[in-house]
């Protein structure tokens, strides 16, 4: 190569080999051209070719490039036309892999528009087939739901089911086209169930909503596999939707139906939930029920308690029921004891088990068998509706407590005693709801419940129960260590008057205190009482508890002996008769003359002390003056002072003894020592 | 337990038909020989068993009530399908 290259075909090789380290290829190539028609050079030529394939290469990379973005702007036919183009430039196996799977989905993508285009053409039996073919072909779920879209409005109603039965949860138009498929296989009470879970709301919708409920009570029957369960939900739903009126005989027997199912599988809950809340009216049948069923629930769990104490009493105390309850060789009397122990047993268990409130209860129950016995004795003599021999509790939630108090108000004869006549009248009065409480010792319920009740309509009977309520919450008060509320105890005043044996039982609970709190507290309360009720009973009790706490305050230097003193004078004229306070009262006034002599004496007012000396009814006041005086005397006898000096004051001893008490025999010695003295 | 369900009577048992259903019970084992023994005695005892047959039987009138309009089961409607409804319709 003997020919020398011209200047400037250099600069183009040397600028067409830095395209070429660059990547330009088409920059590139074009300055190789320029350089080999002037040089004609195979190596350039050869660095053309490299060139064009760079080129080829670029070309590639740019379909890929198109191909993926056309895939994610699903343009799937001209993403594969990319490919096939890049693999024809490259042959890399992977873009024939992608080739590959992009025709299969161009091939889905053709049968999906085919769907939907039939669909929009409806054609739904044609869409629902390609829908099925394109959910085999990509197994996408929703394409299930766009098949059993179609499949409603083509009238394969129980195919679309069979779709919908798959998914756990539908929504939209798929809750509409399964109602509509339920509907119109029969299965109304599915359809509504769906149809109601769409808010949207359209005149023909609505219209379609009232065929179906329509439809589905028209359809109801119990002789249906439906389970009893189920069926009874229905009944529900329509009587919910203002078919309770023309089929309420259906409903109730599809509900007796069900009861009747649960009971013999001792399902007593569910039950209870069947027929709670109870009517504003029970028949006996009702209450026959309803007495066994809550016996059952309340031996399963105490929980329900309550329930027996309502239901239990009441059943067996009417005639209606009891009297079908019969045995040959048993008394009627004796069988019926046993009922209402089996009952008292019950809750005994759940007391020996140590279940919260049993004990309570059983005490309402002792109570209430008290009380049922005397309205029995009363409704029965009168002949009057067994169903008014009941608790209070059923009486107020069956309405029939007005009616029991006034029947008690206008009997007042047939009682014992006027405190079983208020006792009684006052559980059935509208305050009688916290007189129950009080049964059950819920003293805090019960103050509080007559708080909130309107009376007025028996007052004698709710006077009592007022002031029961209010005197046993002061005593429960009492009894916890509480304060109880102010002036509650006042109360007890007319409770007092009208039953004695609660004063009796107060003043004994009162009397027997012993600690000093509770001692206060019965002080306090006996102290409200006395003002509005002074009988005897009141204020012995009072006179004494003043008594005790007076002592006690003074044993621990809480009261001094004048205070104490004003205190038994107090006590005393409570009860002239209180020896506790007449002996501590003569005790407190003898320390108090003691301590003003002893004061006197240690201040040297001899004359006042010989005053008390003198004064007192107590010999060991003056015995102690004279005791005094004595070792005064003693001491003068062995002292050794002159003899004007000792005369003297012999004679001052022998003054002051004189004035406690002139025939005190040391003043005979005195004497004697002093005519000694002055005869020398 | 319910004696009568563990002895698989009913409350007009007899004393003899008590005695042979404890003895079927206790063949079967579906109780424990002590529940059976005890639902025995709870039957035999002639106050006791007053008291079971209150609290275990109740009498519900089941007699049938036809609904008030009887349809063919399966019946269909005949509404338009409406696809997904719009308020405004």
């Amino acid at each position: 190569m003997g020919n020398k290259k011209p200047k400037n075909t250099d600069k183009l090789l040397e600028k067409a080999e830095k395209l070429l380290e660059k990547g330009n290829y088409q920059a590139a190539k074009k300055e190789f051209e320029k350089a080999n028609k002037a040089l004609k050079s195979d190596d350039i030529a050869a660095k053309i070719i490299l060139c064009d394939r760079g080129i080829e290469q670029e070309k590639a990379k740019d379909l890929i490039k198109k191909g993926k973005k056309s895939i994610g702007k699903k343009m799937l036919k001209e993403a594969l036309r990319c490919f096939r183009e890049a693999y024809e430039i490259t042959g890399e196996d992977w873009l024939k892999e992608k080739i590959e799977t992009l025709k299969m989905e161009v091939s889905d993508k053709d049968l999906l528009d085919n769907a939907e285009e039939a669909e929009s053409r409806k054609d739904y039996q044609k869409a629902a087939d390609l829908f099925k073919q394109a959910h085999e072909n990509l197994k996408d779920n929703t394409l299930l739901l766009r098949m059993a879209h179609c499949l409603v409005p083509a009238g394969r109603h129980r195919e679309a089911l069979d779709i919908y039965a798959s998914f756990s949860s539908l929504n939209g138009r798929d809750l509409y086209d399964y109602g509509f498929a339920s509907a119109q296989t029969g299965r109304f009470y599915d359809c509504l169930q769906a149809w109601d879970k769409i808010s949207k709301t359209g005149d023909q919708f609505r219209d379609q909503k009232k065929m179906a409920r329509d439809a589905m009570a028209a359809s109801m029957s119990a002789d249906t596999d439906i389970p009893l369960e189920s069926l009874y939900e229905q009944c529900c739903y329509l009587e919910s939707h203002g078919y309770g009126e023309t089929m309420s005989p259906f409903f109730e027997y599809v509900k007796r139906l069900l009861i009747k199912k649960l009971w013999k599988e001792e399902r007593y809950p569910e039950i209870h939930e069947l027929i709670y809340p109870w009517g504003d009216d029970v028949t006996v049948s009702q209450l026959r029920f309803y007495t066994k069923l809550y016996f059952r629930m309340a031996f399963d769990s105490p929980e329900y308690l309550d329930y027996l104490l309502m239901f239990w009493l009441t059943g067996l105390y009417n005639r209606e029921i009891f009297s079908k309850t019969k045995t040959e060789g048993i008394e009627p009397e004796r069988l019926f004891d046993e009922f209402v122990q089996t009952g008292e047993n019950l809750i005994r268990r759940y007391m020996d088990s140590g279940v919260k409130d049993a004990d309570n209860i059983f005490f309402a129950w002792s109570a209430q068998k008290a009380l049922m016995s005397r309205i029995d004795k009363l409704m029965t003599a009168l002949n009057e509706d067994p169903m008014l021999i009941c608790t209070p509790q059923f009486a107020f939630r069956f309405g029939l407590a007005e009616r029991i108090c006034q029947i008690i108000e206008k009997n007042q004869d047939r009682f014992e005693t006027a405190s079983d006549y208020l006792e009684t009248g006052a559980y059935y009065c509208s305050f009688g709801r916290g007189l129950v409480h009080l049964d059950k010792k819920e003293y805090a319920t019960a103050f509080e419940t007559i708080k909130t009740i309107e009376g007025g309509y028996h007052p004698e009977f709710e006077s009592y129960c007022r002031n029961r309520i209010h005197f046993e919450y002061g005593l429960h008060c009492i009894e916890t260590k509480t304060t109880p509320p102010h002036g509650i105890f006042e109360a007890a005043a007319d409770l007092f008057d009208q039953a004695p044996e609660m004063e009796t039982m107060f003043i004994d609970k009162a009397i027997n205190a012993y600690e000093d709190e509770y001692i206060k507290y019965f002080e306090t309360a006996l102290k409200e009482i006395v003002d509005h009720h002074p009988s005897p009973g009141v204020k012995n009790a009072l006179s004494y508890l003043m008594t005790v706490s007076g002592i006690k305050q003074s044993n621990k230097a809480l009261l001094n002996l004048r205070m104490l003193e004003t205190v038994l004078m107090k006590a005393l004229k409570l009860n002239p008769e209180n020896e506790l306070a007449k002996t501590t009262l003569e005790k407190v006034k003898k320390d108090k003359e003691m301590d003003e002599l002893v004061n006197a004496l240690d201040r040297f007012k001899f004359n006042k002390a010989a005053k008390i000396a003198a004064e007192t009814e107590n010999e060991e006041v003056a015995e102690m003056f004279f005791e005094f005086l004595t070792e005064q005397y003693n001491q003068l006898e062995q002292a050794d002072i002159e003899p004007e000096k000792r005369i003297l004051m012999l004679n001052e001893l022998g003054k002051w003894g004189s004035r406690a008490d002139h025939a005190h025999p040391l003043l005979q010695d005195i004497h004697e020592s002093l005519t000694r003295y002055q005869q020398g | 337990m319910n004696p009568y369900k563990i002895l698989n009577i009913d409350q007009n048992a007899t004393k003899r038909d008590i005695m042979a259903a404890a003895a079927r019970a206790m063949k079967d084992r579906n109780f424990s020989g002590k529940d059976v023994a005890i639902a025995q005695k709870k039957l035999m005892n002639p106050v006791s068993k007053a008291i079971h047959d209150f609290l275990y039987v109740i009498e519900i009138d089941t007699s049938p009530v036809p609904p008030p309009e009887s349809a063919e089961s399966g019946q269909t409607l005949d509404f338009e399908y409406l696809g997904f409804p719009d308020s405004d319709q």
